[in-house]
């Protein structure tokens, strides 16, 4: 891939997979939603080259919606991708051009607060770790990112889009402990979604992982998921290769986000 | 049935040793908690593992044993040479016999080279083709099997892109797709390397349909491509003489493994007179590959091969229990694909592609005794016989009733 590919595509990972789990971070999160208590706004990042990505906040509640919203009250421009990407791994970049809402750029505050915290989460410290319900949105978040992530990978990198056109296809369900939501991928003739809770067909693969800690271990890529599967700690029925298969695809998102 | 041991040995390992059981042999492709992962003894087709669990085996160690665990004549051969020395400084005169023996079974080979698995072989194939016809590109089977190297690895770490630049797949009995690499690469093309028979995991083994290879063979000879014929699964199992023999075709190299010396370490490749030279120049060495020990290993198995019509034995032995899986298959409303040669075969409930009811299945059979794996091809062995196969089936009764 050429550096602007590169760029490109890790863009589109902090647009539309990192950004993402705001949305999940909200949902699970009392303190963040106490963030964005009252807060009322949409907002938008886009770049020149087209890409283009809305959050909303509402009493207190997050709403992702990607490219899918096409305005939002308040509308920020990158003019590159590279300029996009250095702002969300928070390396020195020209902030983005307001377009739309210069006037209630105030209210993008909590924004800002929520996305420091969100940091807190996909970038967990050990200290952080000990706190159980820290660890449950972790991982609903993680995991946000990684099936957004994916669905990615799968159209805008050249090896994962070859890869998951020969590849095997099915569904996969992530089954978490407790009353955690699980989240599914399906993976049909090339394209891939993703989305949370139990999927409407039977799984072609379903993975549980029995704790939290093996969860995150698994998502941020810090454990050997096979020998948690033979010690029973992750547990892998039914279409193996297609597990096996994503975890390949998962791994290669670590080349691309920090 | 109780994995204590197994569990108790694998949490050391997971200390140790990363995945703690790594390769083919991971508990993480079998069935996880519900197998064995140590294995502690084995004799004819059975074997006992940590906890003490009996089993009647249908992997054979994945192939290489395929006289039985702890054939008398082959361990008193091995001991003998033991007793003698097995790793000299140099090769001993067991190589030399070995290679004469193999060049004398299988009809278009000239030489002979070892090595110690499957891998080493087939990878140094690809080199002597490259060597002889100084070009780049390898055709294989999509989802084929060839071993551990980057080339071929079906395992995605470490690789780069490079690794895998000039290796195009084409699908197996598709001709169409064999042609149309043939055609966008054929000045560039140093070798095509198949399986007799293709076998992937999680999925149906599948025999060539007629003429395939040997259309193969006939356009890897018009355009000066190398055929190798990768035997690792098949060779002395389904043709004493090579796979090829039973298909009808005939590469330019031969690779064999497991079979070869029951259990002892020995892989080999074979070819043409016109392979010589190239095969000469392509270096080719490690430090137990010219150990004695399973050279006589290999003579005293591919002997006893021949002495007792191992082959013959194995298609009956496996036509028996393919063809009792089936019946019980049909009778107990589980019907059963069948796929493969009888004695290399894969079996698998049909109708279904998440693989669930056979992963319950095999966990049944598992419990019950015998070791069917759920995703893998499966071996017989010259131990197995017909009573064995008869408590196997009175087994799977069992547990189909049961499902």
């Amino acid at each position: 891939m050429t550096e602007c590919e590169v760029q490109h595509l890790r863009c589109r990972l902090y647009f539309y997979a990192v950004l993402a789990s705001m949305e999940t971070l909200v949902d699970a999160c009392p303190k963040a939603r106490g963030m964005i208590e009252g807060a009322a706004f949409s907002i938008c990042f886009r770049t020149l080259s087209g890409l283009r990505t809305c959050l909303s906040f509402n009493e207190g509640l997050c709403q992702f919606f990607g490219p899918r919203k096409t305005r939002a009250e308040i509308e920020l421009l990158f003019l590159a991708e590279r300029q996009a990407v250095r702002m969300f791994e928070k390396k020195l970049a020209i902030a983005p051009t307001p377009i739309r809402g210069i006037t209630r750029l105030s209210s993008v505050k909590p924004f800002k607060q929520l996305a420091d915290y969100m940091e807190c989460f996909l970038k967990p410290k050990a200290g952080d770790l000990k706190d159980a319900a820290f660890r449950a949105t972790a991982v609903e978040m993680l995991l946000t990112v990684a099936l957004a992530g994916v669905c990615q990978l799968a159209e805008y990198e050249a090896f994962a889009r070859e890869s998951v056109a020969q590849g095997p296809q099915g569904l996969i369900v992530f089954h978490l402990p407790g009353e955690m939501r699980a989240f599914w991928l399906r993976l049909e003739s090339g394209n891939l979604e993703w989305g949370r809770g139990e999927p409407s067909t039977s799984p072609s693969v379903s993975i549980r992982f029995m704790d939290t800690n093996i969860a995150l271990g698994a998502l941020l890529n810090k454990i050997a998921s096979q020998a948690e599967v033979g010690l029973g700690n992750i547990q892998v029925d039914g279409l193996v290769p297609l597990a096996d298969h994503l975890s390949m695809l998962l791994e290669r998102i670590h080349l691309y986000l920090e | 049935m109780k994995f204590e041991q197994s569990r108790a040995l694998f949490e050391r390992a997971v200390k140790v040793i990363p995945n703690g059981i790594y390769g083919h042999t991971s508990p993480a492709i079998v069935l996880p908690g519900a197998s064995p992962y140590y294995a502690s003894r084995a004799q004819g087709c059975r074997y006992w593992d940590v906890d003490g669990n009996e089993y009647i085996d249908y992997m054979c160690g994945y192939g290489p044993v395929i006289l039985g665990y702890g054939h008398p004549e082959v361990e008193a051969a091995v001991t003998e040479q033991r007793a003698s020395g097995d790793c000299f400084n140099h090769p001993t005169e067991h190589m030399v016999r070995l290679a004469e023996r193999l060049v004398d079974w299988v009809d278009f080979a000239d030489w002979a080279v070892f090595g110690k698995n499957g891998s080493d072989v087939t990878t140094w194939s690809i080199q002597v083709a490259r060597q002889h016809t100084g070009r780049k590109k390898v055709l294989h089977i999509k989802g084929g099997y060839h071993g551990v190297d980057a080339w071929c690895t079906p395992g995605h770490g470490g690789l780069i892109e490079e690794d895998r630049s000039h290796i195009h797949a084409f699908a197996w009995n598709d001709l169409e797709s064999f042609y149309a690499l043939l055609e966008a690469y054929e000045q560039t093309i140093a070798a095509v390397i198949v399986t007799p028979f293709h076998h992937p995991s999680f999925a149906d083994c599948e025999l060539p349909q007629e003429g395939f290879l040997a259309a193969i063979q006939q356009s890897c000879h018009s355009a000066g491509i190398v055929f190798i014929l990768d035997d690792i699964r098949g060779g002395f199992r389904i043709h004493l003489g090579g796979s090829h023999r039973l298909f009808g075709f005939q590469p330019d190299m031969i690779c064999f493994c497991k079979a070869m010396g029951n259990g002892q370490p020995i892989s080999a490749a074979l070819g043409r007179e016109s392979l010589k030279v190239a095969a000469s120049k392509v270096f080719l060495t490690g430090s137990y590959w010219h150990n004695a020990a399973p050279m006589v290993a290999a003579l005293k198995t591919l002997e006893i091969l021949q002495r007792d019509s191992v082959v013959a034995h194995l298609e009956r032995m496996g036509t028996r229990l393919r063809n009792g899986l089936e019946q019980l298959g049909e009778q107990h409303g589980i019907p059963i694909k069948s796929s493969g040669p009888p004695a290399v075969p894969f079996y698998r409930i049909a109708n279904e592609t998440d693989f669930k009811l056979q992963q319950q299945f095999c966990r049944s059979m598992m419990a019950a005794g015998v070791f069917f794996h759920p995703h893998h091809n499966w071996f017989l062995s010259a131990a197995h016989q017909q009573q064995d196969i008869d408590e196997t089936l009175e087994r799977v009764a069992t547990v189909m009733k049961a499902l």
